[in-house]
């Protein structure tokens, strides 16, 4: 059976009943969320404008944008919780949504209780639910607990039985929405662990998530949303695209000129700058989380001094900062350095 | 037409989801006993002191027998409490499933029938008391008893058109929900429940322009007096075929619209 899900020009809006007329509130809205336009008197924001899409099979599409492009709308669109106002979505099959785990936790009832009840939502039968139960028992890790009323749990422990419930009745197609949360180390490898099998079962993915990292590690495909429509669709460079931007947008401007004609990691020493000297860096081609550290001659051993840095960034030079120190920014998936720099006499 | 097609293929596949909407209104029940010793015996237990301390005070103020206003009371007093509960989760159904509607594509009619299912299975444990009532009924039992099985078929079907047409508007209107509900606890002296339309002239106008006396009225005759009252049979039917369209066009009108309100 093939399998797909598309979207042809979804455009969606909303009234806007809080927006008094002339207030000032609507033109700073303007640049985070969707186009604000009136009509017949009304406020109505774009949250979706002509937005289309098609994946198919495998297809794991991630989406970026800014707070309020509307990422999290286009999601209930393609969930099917949201009705377009223009355009179609068509969908092989259900889509299941996951916006947040611990819907419809009922704190009164059994662990045991509330994973049947969250298999029922999920459209499946008891017998099906029955014959699920024992592993997801075992990858809650729960124990006794799964006979005691939630109420009962920590936090953590009601996390374990969400992210468990969740993940056991997802269907082929799915959309999420900035979902990796709390639980222990020790959970936090089993969900990465339990992600990447779900993700092998579950065909079709689209993911909404701030974490570039994150999403690097799932999709395969990218959609930059901005103001309800579509800046960029395409693989993973629209990410680099994407951030880059953002990037920039952070770094006071001027300094953000100096870093784009430069790639590495040097010494900028302006004279009259208002920052003065200032370490800059910009590293083309690298993902995940990098870490900038020192070392000095006469003492041994690193030490951090920023523990996560962007692609692109400037250092202003600390005044313990002395001649013969080590600079060096790693790469702390595989601890391996991307570049570094030994400052000089004279400096 | 695309939307009337929408309309019944929500409804059918919110039917055929019977499993889920039963668990979610007993989880309701459960919910709201939950640690008690008593548990859903409550509903029985609260429901029987009530009328009865009702027929104590009451009765001392009519000129019908003890028997027959207390056999009257518990059963219009069963009816009102269905009726008024009924349309009280009528307007929340939506409200309540509101971390639901945001997050799954669960078609909407499962959260009415949840709402209707959790009444009528308090219903149920009411009538268990209202049929002891009838012990003490003074007309002899007839056939014409049975006319009370298409009159709760009926009040089924109210159940279901007043969810279709409260949720939504309840979730748009904001006022509505507290409109109704000072509205019933107003009905609530207009209906003959405490005392009974052969009192006095003006009391059976009353009775006669308030259309929930009928729905009562269709059940407690028969039961209590062996007649069925045709007057109030029209009533009904008129009402379930207005309401039925009713709430077809509000279902139809709201679906695409109730997650937004929400």
């Amino acid at each position: 059976m093939s399998m797909y899900l598309r979207a042809e020009g979804i455009g969606i809006e909303f009234p806007v009943t809080t927006l008094e007329k002339g207030h000032s509130v609507a033109a700073s809205v303007e640049q985070l969320g969707g186009r604000i336009h009136l009509r017949r008197g009304k406020s109505y924001v774009r949250a979706l404008d002509e937005v289309s899409l098609d994946l198919d099979r495998g297809d794991r599409l991630a989406l970026v944008g800014h707070n309020g492009s509307g990422k999290s709308t286009l999601l209930r669109v393609l969930a099917g919780i949201y009705h377009p106002d223009s355009g179609v979505v068509h969908r092989s099959g259900t889509v299941s949504g996951i916006f947040n785990m611990s819907l419809g936790f009922r704190q009164e009832a059994t662990g045991y209780r509330n994973l049947v009840l969250k298999g029922l939502i999920a459209g499946r039968t008891r017998a099906e639910i029955d014959a699920a139960l024992p592993e997801i028992a075992e990858f809650t890790g729960l124990g006794p607990y799964l006979d005691m009323p939630l109420h009962t749990y920590s936090q953590g422990m009601a996390m374990r039985l969400a992210f468990a419930a969740t993940t056991a009745f997802s269907n082929d197609i799915l959309v999420m929405d900035e979902w990796i949360g709390a639980g222990d180390a020790n959970f936090q490898e089993k969900i990465i662990g339990r992600m990447t099998d779900f993700l092998h079962a579950s065909t079709i993915v689209v993911l909404a998530s701030h974490s570039t990292r994150l999403l690097r590690r799932i999709a395969n495909k990218a959609l930059w949303l901005e103001h309800g429509r579509i800046r960029r669709y395409g693989g993973m460079e629209v990410i680099d695209e994407y951030e880059d931007e953002v990037l920039n947008t952070k770094l006071p401007s001027g300094l953000r000129e100096l870093i784009a004609g430069n790639t590495g990691l040097w010494l900028h020493a302006a004279d009259g700058a208002p920052a003065g000297r200032q370490l800059l860096w910009n590293l083309p081609g690298t993902v995940g989380d990098l870490q900038l550290r020192v070392s000095s001659p006469d003492a041994s051993g690193n030490r951090i001094v920023r523990s996560i840095v962007r692609r692109c960034g400037a250092w202003p030079l600390a005044p313990w900062v002395r001649p013969g120190m080590h600079f060096e920014i790693v790469d702390l998936a595989d601890q391996a350095t991307v570049a570094e720099l030994v400052l000089e006499e004279g400096h | 037409m695309g939307t009337i097609h929408e309309l019944s293929d929500d409804w059918r596949k919110s039917i055929h989801m019977y499993t889920l909407w039963s668990n979610l209104a007993l989880e309701d029940l459960r919910d709201r006993y939950r640690r008690t010793v008593l548990g859903l015996m409550w509903i029985v237990a609260s429901f029987a002191l009530f009328v009865l301390v009702k027929v104590l005070v009451f009765g001392q103020l009519t000129a019908a027998s003890r028997a027959e206003f207390g056999v009257y009371v518990t059963v219009g007093f069963g009816l009102w409490a269905f009726i008024n509960s009924m349309v009280m989760d009528a307007c929340t159904a939506y409200m309540h499933a509101r971390p639901w509607i945001l997050a799954t594509s669960t078609p909407h009619p499962v959260f009415l029938l949840q709402a209707v299912f959790r009444n009528w299975m308090v219903f149920a444990m009411t009538m268990l008391v209202m049929a002891l009532a009838l012990y003490w009924k003074p007309a002899p039992w007839s056939i014409r008893a049975w006319s009370v099985l298409p009159a709760l078929a009926m009040l089924f079907l109210t159940s279901i058109w007043l969810a279709a047409i409260l949720a939504p508007l309840c979730v748009r209107y904001r006022d509505l929900h507290h409109t109704v509900q000072t509205g019933m606890r107003l009905i609530f002296f207009a209906t003959p429940i405490l005392w009974m339309p052969t009192q006095r002239g003006s009391l059976a106008l009353i009775a006669k322009y308030n259309p929930i006396s009928h729905f009562i009225a269709i059940v407690r005759d028969p039961l209590m007096y062996d007649r069925i009252p045709m007057g109030s049979w029209a009533v009904v039917l008129a009402f379930n075929a207005a309401g039925m369209a009713l709430g077809v066009a509000v279902y139809a009108a709201t679906r695409r619209r109730v997650a937004h309100w929400i």
